[in-house]
């Protein structure tokens, strides 16, 4: 392999200075790594974090019909459900309950994601296991705890609709078709996206967007190592994790769930039990209760059983109230009117 | 030309045939430039992967950002390359097909690996994270209080990790191992009880790192291999032999489709050359007919002309023949008629004998047109019978010194050979007549006619020879031809009829009549018949 003395020792300095050395380097590291991005998709950096880019520009018609779709039942076999229904405006485009608890449907087996920067996203669900937006919602088209319908059902029910077939001739030249359908919800979930958060502005050299105790505590995150996991364009959403790396998480809590054999679930891989997609905590703030379970109703509960059980330490009040303060930090700009 | 036109109509449909094929296979440049480019993009994909990944583990890659987006590309050229171009054939588009499926199965398999290892590293850095400052607070800690043995195990304890992190080898786990015994031993034995919570925290992650470690090494060998690039090259390389085998078979079609356009090219100016010697052919025939259509055409006119001048002579010849006897008719006519009753009856018997004679001759000449007429349309009749040639001969010679009522004598000179034969009295007759008259008539009266008669086996010569002015050479040819009058004759009365008649008569006789002559000397007219001696 790769050894000789000189890279050993390498490596032992390395080891030696990198927590310590990082903490000061790593404001003017970010600093030059985030400016010099631009684009949407390209130099996408290998340092920890970067900002949020600015909206891309989308179809507005698209977008525009999107929406509509996304706040008809129409697309539930028994039109009582809309995408909106449990992704709710108000809740961060979740629902504020540990679960998806809706009065037609069975109660939802986990927490109701966010659906605010998921294009950022690389896995999408929980057990992460839908590589495209468009897989996922194909599969919730026919879940039974959510949409129960089917293609066949939708696609002439839309095109019943006068509003509809106008709208989909003008964007789409097949008309109303499930692909249509499809990229009409998925570009307006791609405009759901907040760039603007005061971390943002941080990393993008406004060294007044962080307060002392908010800086304090992005310092905690990344020397803790929670930027190990939570790291990246939208901290997190790019990997799949175990829930319980230090400390069995499952046995602690006991009543186990299908859900919480996570990526297992679907692969039947041993090594893939308890994984879980790790998820973005922009607008975290605004997204209580938090894990697949909606277990911990504030953030202070979620930082504790994550130090506990991810880093293997019982964080202190001060450590969490640090570490949380710097969590509001990446609540990004949800007063825009597209998210209204 | 049919052949031509076969081979025209097979090499046009074989060409459009040909065509067709070198289209399908044309390798369009732009598309291949774009397959290429995406199989470029692949190998460069697995390239970065590797590099990526091995950044990662040497701690300098922070995001998976970068990972992710990679083998999200990975998948997308996978689906990008599953269309192959038209121009690759079936069979090499299978092949191509299969390879892609197989860089396609690996690459997800490398994509659960990549994600397994961004796993491992995410948790062993984060206990990394924790290690270095907790184990200095630590060992800083105690050390202070006069915790030295402790703090010593615990600085072991990082040193031995150090090592390990460095040498990667399983070997080292037992002293580090040994480190943690010793370090949990002192740490029982320490009163306070955040630090012994913090010797217990560095403990957990110590053992996570050292099982970490290994792992994400493993899986590093598992990804950073050849295959993924191995199996991107066999991508390409179908795909090149597909590209090849379709250039390959263009070209042939180019080939094939030069070859039919040059028998295209050859049987159409065969053909259209056996079109063009056809119409010369045809050409030349009707120039041909044309050209003896107007030999005819000559011919016929030189036909008429030559009637025409027949029919100018004899008018000639017949207004002056007939002139003479018929003034003589008028002079006797009107002498008569005023001085008949003053003259005697021997002058009147003269001048009506004068009107007699002319009428006769006149007669005489008309039985002779009519006679030529005869002969020409071949009326003549032939009558042959026994006739005592040699007595004849005699007799006609007789008959026209008296006729001629002057001294001239034709000496003959028969032989006995001649005897009788079969004959038609009447035309040899003429013809003889026709022939001493002639002499007669074209020699001065001085010089004598002779008349010789002899047999050659079934032929019988009879030659007429005189003295006289001889037949000019231009006459010569056309001297049997009807009315005909020799320049030098004209001065001498005569219809020109009578050597026709004689020619035509000895033809009939199965002979022919010849002459020599010679101007100023004489002629000699020999005819030939054919007569078989007879018997008497």
């Amino acid at each position: 392999m790769f050894l000789s003395r000189s890279y050993i020792l390498f490596l032992i300095v390395v080891g030696a200075c990198s927590s310590r050395r990082d903490t000061e380097a790593s404001g003017s590291r970010d600093t030059n790594a985030s400016s010099s991005k631009t684009n949407h998709e390209s130099a996408l950096s290998d340092a920890d974090f970067s900002p949020l880019p600015p909206r891309e520009p989308l179809d507005a018609h698209k977008v525009a019909l999107g929406r509509k779709l996304f706040d008809d039942v129409a697309l539930s076999e028994d039109r009582s459900v809309a995408c909106v229904t449990c992704h709710l405006r108000d809740f961060g485009y979740s629902n504020g309950l540990p679960r998806a608890s809706l009065p037609t449907r069975e109660l939802g087996e986990v927490n109701v994601p966010t659906v605010l920067n998921v294009s950022y996203n690389y896995r999408y669900n929980w057990d992460g296991r839908f590589e495209t937006i468009e897989a996922l919602i194909h599969a919730i088209i026919k879940k039974s705890s959510v949409m129960r319908s089917s293609w066949e059902v939708i696609v002439p029910r839309l095109s019943a609709d006068a509003t509809y077939r106008a709208a989909f001739s003008a964007a789409y030249p097949e008309g109303i078709q499930p692909a249509s359908i499809t990229n009409a919800l998925v570009t307006y979930i791609r405009s759901l996206t907040t760039p603007g958060a005061r971390f943002d502005r941080w990393l993008s050299g406004d060294k007044n967007a962080l307060s002392d105790e908010e800086h304090a505590g992005y310092l905690l995150f990344r020397s803790y190592g929670c930027s190990s996991c939570h790291q990246g364009r939208n901290l997190g959403g790019n990997l799949i994790q175990r829930f319980g790396i230090m400390n069995d998480y499952f046995a602690d809590r006991g009543y186990p769930t299908p859900a919480d054999r996570g990526l297992a679930r679907v692969t039947e891989d041993p090594q893939d039990e308890h994984f879980f997609r790790v998820p973005s905590l922009r607008n975290v703030e605004r997204t209580a209760p938090y894990f697949h379970d909606g277990t911990a109703a504030t953030l202070d509960d979620a930082v504790r059983v994550m130090g506990r059980y991810q880093l293997g330490r019982e964080l202190s009040e001060l450590e969490r109230s640090r570490l949380v303060a710097f969590l509001k930090t990446l609540t990004g700009d949800l007063d825009d009117g597209a998210l209204k | 030309m049919r052949l031509a036109q076969l081979v025209l109509a097979l090499s046009a449909i074989a060409f459009v045939v040909v065509l067709v094929v070198s289209m399908r296979v044309r390798v369009d440049a732009d598309v291949h430039d774009h397959y290429m480019a995406a199989l470029q993009r692949l190998q460069s994909l697995d390239a970065r992967v590797n590099e990526t990944v091995l950044r990662g583990r040497l701690g300098i890659t922070r995001s998976f950002d970068p990972l992710a987006t990679m083998m999200r590309d990975t998948s997308a050229v996978h689906v990008e390359l599953a269309t192959v171009p038209s121009f690759v054939s079936s069979d090499d588009r299978a092949a191509v097909l299969v390879s892609i499926r197989e860089s396609s199965t690996f690459q997800k398999a490398r994509q659960r690996n990549v994600e397994r290892f961004e796993a491992e590293d995410a948790a062993l850095a984060a206990s990394i994270h924790i290690l270095a400052p907790e184990t200095t607070a630590l060992a800083d800690r105690v050390d202070g209080v006069g915790g030295r043995v402790l703090a010593d195990a615990t600085r072991t304890l990082r040193v031995e990790l150090l090592e390990f992190a460095a040498a990667r080898e399983a070997g080292h786990i037992a002293a580090i191992d040994a480190a943690i015994s010793s370090l949990r031993a002192e740490s029982a034995r320490w009163p306070n009880e955040n630090d012994r919570a913090s010797a217990e925290l560095l403990i957990s992650h110590v053992t996570k790192v050292t099982q970490r470690r290994l792992r994400v090494d493993a899986l590093t060998r598992e990804i950073v291999t050849e295959e993924a690039m191995n199996r991107a090259l066999a991508i390409e390389s179908a795909y090149t032999r597909g590209v090849d085998a379709s250039r390959d078979t263009w070209a042939r079609c180019v080939l094939a489709m030069s070859g039919l356009a040059i028998a295209m090219l050859m049987s159409a100016s065969a053909y259209v050359v056996s079109r063009l010697r056809a119409s010369a052919a045809d050409l030349r025939t009707a120039s041909s007919r044309l050209s003896s259509a107007l030999f005819l055409l000559q011919e016929e006119r030189a036909e008429e002309k030559a009637l025409v001048e027949l029919k100018n002579r004899f008018v000639a010849m017949t207004s002056h023949e007939f002139r003479t006897p018929l003034s003589v008719i008028s002079s006797s006519a009107e002498l008569l008629q005023h001085y008949s009753e003053r003259w005697t009856q021997e002058k009147r018997g003269e001048h009506l004998e004068r009107i007699r004679r002319s009428v006769t001759t006149m007669t005489a000449m008309l039985d002779r047109v009519l006679l030529i007429k005869k002969a020409e349309a071949g009326m003549l009749e032939f009558r042959p019978a026994v006739v005592a040639l040699d007595r004849l001969l005699v007799e006609i010679a007789l008959a026209i010194e008296q006729h001629k009522g002057t001294q001239r004598r034709i000496a003959l000179d028969i032989d006995p050979s001649v005897g009788s034969c079969l004959a038609d009295e009447q035309l040899v007759r003429h013809m003889i007549e026709n022939l001493l008259s002639n002499a007669l008539k074209y020699s001065p009266e001085s010089e004598p006619v002779h008349l010789r008669a002899s047999r050659d086996q079934d032929d019988l010569l009879i030659a007429v020879q005189d003295h006289g002015i001889g037949i000019p050479e231009p006459d010569r040819p056309r001297l049997f031809d009807g009315f005909h009058r020799a320049p030098n004759a004209l001065h001498i009365s005569g219809t020109g009829l009578g050597l026709a008649v004689v020619k035509r008569a000895a033809e009939l006789h199965g002979g022919g009549i010849e002459f020599t002559s010679e101007i100023g000397q004489g002629t000699t007219f020999v005819a030939r018949i054919r007569a078989e001696k007879r018997p008497e």
